[in-house]
């Protein structure tokens, strides 16, 4: 089944990965800007990351038959420097109009503090005014709630995003719901021992129907799979689901929600 | 993001934090699909073998805690205790979003005071 992976930092990977993901029907990945494992050191440093992200590592995917479209934007674990974080907003216009690049993020929080916030909130003002798609991190573990709910009411103030033109990532069980209450699609992330498991994304999916849900590998340098999805595939034909129903929370829904960008254009393996 | 970071902050996230905010009540949540095709047997049969091990695992889990006789192990086996307590008493349905739930610091609505008494300079 061909599948379209939303969030994979495809720098952390090898270009094996890349060959992986092609011959397992991979036909589009999305590769949102985030934390190298260390903090950069100024605003070029930035401006070297996006060029990665929008000119080399689609020529790698291409190699493969993959499309690659990034997402921009200065990460949560590197918010708590407002001033930096400014500088890097203040960049990120000259690489909108980029092939491939679909919108602001992955922007979020991480500890849910006062600057995270701040940073949040100038990110989501970019993404109102220049009319961005918008990718959401939600914190980790304990954080996770309170964090998602914030980011909810920092939305909600602002008050300018449609909330189809929002995809709030990460979510579980415990915060899938409000999410999608709120009209935002909503990403569970398939992870080997936190966020969800495909078994589990595969309950919310019978729980709530696949309705703006959508499942990626979030796959980058520490322990994941890039290959989580096709496991989520597996996991909801053993249940007995439709095709048709594991190829929206796949495929569809990604082309769905990626469609509201201006500039995107389908993966040409999806050509009639 | 990176799970080696989520990992590094774990010492702060296992402190347990019993949520005392509810979750908003459902509303115009999206209508479930079709349940699955497997039968009763077939979906026993197939979670059985991950069920038992997982158990299985627990309890060894809990033996090599003991084992240590250390101040920190006994922390960590009473949290993992109050959550099986959790997971036995949360009835028939929602079990992993009450433990998740139970493993969160709590949602506090009032959250943009707080911060702007902690940031007068800066409003949000």
């Amino acid at each position: 089944m061909n599948f379209f992976d939303p969030h994979l930092h495809m720098v952390s990977r090898t270009t094996d990965d890349y060959a992986l993901l092609a011959r397992m029907g991979c036909v589009a990945v999305s590769e949102p800007a985030f934390w190298a494992g260390y903090d950069r050191s100024g605003v070029e440093g930035f401006r070297d990351y996006f060029r990665q992200l929008t000119e080399f590592e689609p020529t790698r995917a291409r190699q493969h038959g993959i499309e690659h479209y990034t997402w921009l934007c200065i990460n949560a674990k590197e918010a708590e420097n407002v001033a930096l974080s400014r500088e890097v907003i203040a960049m990120i216009p000259e690489f909108l109009d980029r092939p491939g690049v679909i919108g602001i993020g992955e922007i979020g929080l991480n500890k849910n503090t006062p600057n995270e916030a701040t940073v949040f909130a100038e990110h989501v003002d970019l993404a109102a005014r220049l009319g961005e798609l918008v990718l959401i991190h939600t914190p980790h573990l304990a954080d996770k709630l309170q964090g998602t709910r914030m980011i909810l009411d920092l939305l909600r103030d602002d008050g300018r995003l449609a909330p189809e033109r929002v995809l709030v990532d990460h979510v579980e069980e415990h915060t899938v719901r409000p999410v999608l209450n709120e009209g935002y699609w909503a990403g569970m992330t398939l992870y080997p021992t936190s966020k969800c498991t495909p078994a589990r994304a595969a309950d919310i999916v019978e729980r709530y129907g696949p309705e703006r849900l959508l499942v990626n590998s979030a796959g980058d340098w520490g322990p994941s799979r890039p290959t989580a999805v096709p496991d989520f595939i597996f996991e909801m034909r053993a249940r007995g689901h439709a095709e048709a129903t594991i190829r929206r929370v796949v495929l569809d829904n990604p082309l769905a929600f990626f469609a509201g960008c201006k500039r995107f254009e389908p993966p040409a393996r999806l050509a009639p | 993001m990176a799970e080696l970071a989520e990992l590094s902050d774990r010492t702060d996230a296992t402190r347990l934090v019993v949520l005392v905010t509810p979750l908003p009540p459902i509303a115009n949540a999206p209508v479930p699909e079709t349940p699955p095709a497997l039968t009763d047997a077939e979906l026993a049969g197939r979670e059985w073998p991950a069920l038992r091990a997982s158990i299985i695992d627990i309890a060894a889990a809990l033996d090599r805690l003991d084992a240590t006789g250390g101040s920190e192990s006994a922390r960590v086996r009473a949290e993992a205790e109050a959550l099986l307590r959790t997971l036995l008493a949360a009835g028939d349905a929602d079990r992993a979003e009450r433990l998740l739930e139970q493993l969160s610091r709590p949602y506090d609505p009032a959250w943009r005071k707080r911060f702007a008494a902690d940031n007068p300079d800066e409003s949000l």
